[in-house]
């Protein structure tokens, strides 16, 4: 039996090593806050979040399989909490029983039957729940899930299992067959099955033939008993093994069910605490890389609606076929936020989730890559252009395309003109590469650049201040400006000057 | 919730506020966060009040601008091995600001050109 939860046909490898590029992404996108909000504390849900998120499909029908599911689960929350609770405590009774990993395959047979009866129950549990609930899913993934449970643990099964485990139980000690080599050691051990044969009566009145012939060893025949023990080893190695081999695959089954479902409880999780904000939540639609499509309204950043408990301003963008969008304009505009919002909204996306939209339709990409301008270096070992030019070049390794490229503020820490430069370079040569790239840049001479190329592929948009010269965080289409309105901002929070009128 | 400039006006708002004539002011870098017009306009307004209270400031920054905003700013340049720019002497010596940042050179040194790069990421 098999969870399935996260791939229609196979396992989620969470053994798999993260993105290269996760440090990053983690911290220039704050994913840490949306992870807390999946994990709530749960050191084994931030883990499992952790790798889903950044291990996402790129495959949109893989995308949809765990849409569904979590759709289901929104549904029906307490269910798919029935469920992980089931399998959380499994994996408990595992920790509780003694260990069957041991040198004496009598004491493996014991651990092995204990833990067998342990899981069977919880598979009966898990079958309840498929029984009384199983009619309410829709997705493909758990209907395959309970229609797995109702067949492969019917009430045949789970009586032959019964039985099974009732015989290995040996209570009246093991019944073992041998035949003797031709230098009489005992060779082709065989358990056999309890049987309780009722002696004839002839054999009662002890005139017939006997069905068995046996004797005792003497209590204090030490070497008889070793012997004996050793023979009754050998005799049941063979079935310990297969035991502990059932327990190990069951536990195994409930090991992935843990981790698969513990995904889906990030999910819920995460619904729970944004629905209480009254933001926006809808599940986005995940398209092919070619032709590419980004088209969004009111997306918000959810790690920005996590930290401030509430709604927050979203953006729309009409951005299909674009191959690279600028964004520019004024400060404390919400660039930035702008930019982690669709880095946020698209790993969430790949991983299966919900985004913080109101809808957003997006090509899915090989990678997301962030590349945002940090603090100087406190170690002082390199300088900012140094380490920012060496994070670009890490990036230039690892990118496969169709990627996505974030860039916030980059290749800043130089002139304007050498810096536009560079930026100018390896962004022509990231969309020349079929790489989609979004860039947040105060460089005029970059920005502008692009926008005198008059290409249809690109789109400028520019983060819009109102007549009052007050923000409000929305971006609306425009081509770059040489200012980005530093000077009102300045009358506004410095005016160290002392000037009287701000024009 | 505040931008970076934002933030870096306030910080350096607050500097000067609590900055006497006895005062060293080290500016490093600041107003990184916006276009070059504003930078300019951002850094001159601190500069007129540093010459106004008469105090000490070093300030480092790319825009040549500012060292000749008047008589009384020194203009000092980091330098390079004038035939290997990517190599850095680490010396600051007096003269006029040149506009040459020798960014590009070190781009190169991390293969971040329009050709390199195109070799390395296939279509």
């Amino acid at each position: 039996m098999k969870a399935h939860l996260l791939y229609q046909d196979r396992d989620f490898d969470f053994e798999g090593s993260l993105p290269p590029n996760q440090a990053d992404l983690v911290q220039d996108l704050e994913l840490r806050i949306l992870l807390e909000a999946m994990a709530q504390g749960d050191e084994f849900l931030l883990d499992v979040a952790t790798k889903v998120l950044l291990n996402g499909s790129d495959q949109p029908q893989v995308i949809r399989y765990r849409q569904h599911i979590l759709q289901d689960g929104i549904a029906h929350p307490e269910i798919i909490r029935e469920l992980y609770g089931i399998a959380v405590a499994a994996l408990d009774d595992k920790r509780k029983l003694w260990g069957y990993h041991s040198p004496f395959p009598t004491a493996v047979l014991t651990g092995a039957v204990s833990q067998l009866e342990a899981s069977f129950a919880r598979l009966k549990q898990l079958r309840k729940v498929a029984d009384d609930h199983g009619n309410v899913f829709h997705s493909e993934g758990l209907r395959q899930l309970f229609d797995a449970l109702q067949q492969e643990l019917d009430d045949a099964y789970r009586e032959s299992v019964a039985r099974h485990l009732q015989n290995l139980r040996l209570r009246n000690g093991p019944t073992i067959s041998m035949e003797l080599d031709r230098d009489n050691t005992g060779i082709n051990f065989v358990l056999r099955t309890e049987r309780h044969p009722q002696a004839g009566w002839k054999e009662r009145l002890g005139i017939g033939p006997r069905s068995v012939y046996s004797f005792s060893v003497p209590p204090n025949d030490e070497g008889g008993h070793r012997t004996l023990s050793d023979l009754v080893h050998r005799g049941i190695n063979l079935v310990a093994n297969a035991a502990a081999q059932s327990a190990d695959h069951i536990l195994s089954f409930f090991s992935r069910l843990r981790e698969e479902l513990g995904f889906y409880i990030g999910g819920l999780n995460l619904w729970d605490q944004i629905t209480d904000t009254k933001s926006w939540m809808r599940f986005p639609e995940p398209e092919p890389s070619d032709p590419l499509q980004f088209t969004t309204q009111e997306l918000c950043d959810a790690c920005l609606i996590l930290t401030k408990g509430q709604s927050v301003v979203g953006n729309s963008v009409d951005g299909d076929g674009k191959s690279l969008i600028v964004i520019t304009g004024a400060n404390s505009g919400g660039k930035s936020t702008f930019l982690r919002s669709v880095g946020v909204a698209q790993l969430m996306m790949q991983s299966g989730l919900f985004v913080t939209a109101k809808s957003f339709r997006a090509s899915v990409s090989c990678t997301l890559f962030t590349h945002f301008s940090r603090e100087e270096d406190a170690s002082m070992t390199t300088g900012r252009l140094d380490e920012e030019l060496k994070r670009m070049s890490t990036i230039a390794d690892q990118i496969r395309t169709p990627s996505l490229v974030l860039f916030n503020e980059s290749f800043s820490s130089t002139n304007e003109r050498e810096g536009s430069e560079i930026g100018h370079q390896v962004i022509k040569s990231l969309l020349d590469a079929n790489v989609k790239v979004m860039v947040v840049t105060h460089q005029f001479d970059l920005a502008d650049g692009f926008f005198q190329e008059g290409r249809d592929a690109h789109l400028f948009l520019r983060a819009a201040r109102g007549a009052d010269g007050q923000r409000r965080y929305r971006l609306g289409v425009g081509q770059p400006l040489p200012t980005s309105f530093g000077e009102d901002l300045y009358y506004r929070v410095g005016r160290w000057m002392n000037e009287q009128t701000g024009e | 919730m505040r931008g970076q400039l934002e933030d870096d006006i306030v910080r350096v708002g607050e500097v000067l506020q609590a900055a006497t004539t006895d005062s060293i002011l080290a500016m490093n870098e600041s107003f990184a966060s916006t276009t070059l017009r504003d930078a300019i306009f951002l850094g001159k307004k601190v500069l007129q009040k540093v010459l106004a209270m008469d105090l000490l400031c070093v300030y480092v920054t790319f825009i040549e601008e500012l060292a000749a905003f008047d008589p009384a700013v020194v203009s000092m340049v980091s330098t390079v091995v004038p035939e290997h720019p990517v190599e850095r002497t680490f010396k600051v010596v007096r003269a006029p600001a040149d506009g040459l940042a020798y960014a590009i050179a070190i781009a190169e040194k991390y293969n971040l050109t329009y050709e390199r790069l195109r070799r390395k990421i296939a279509p």
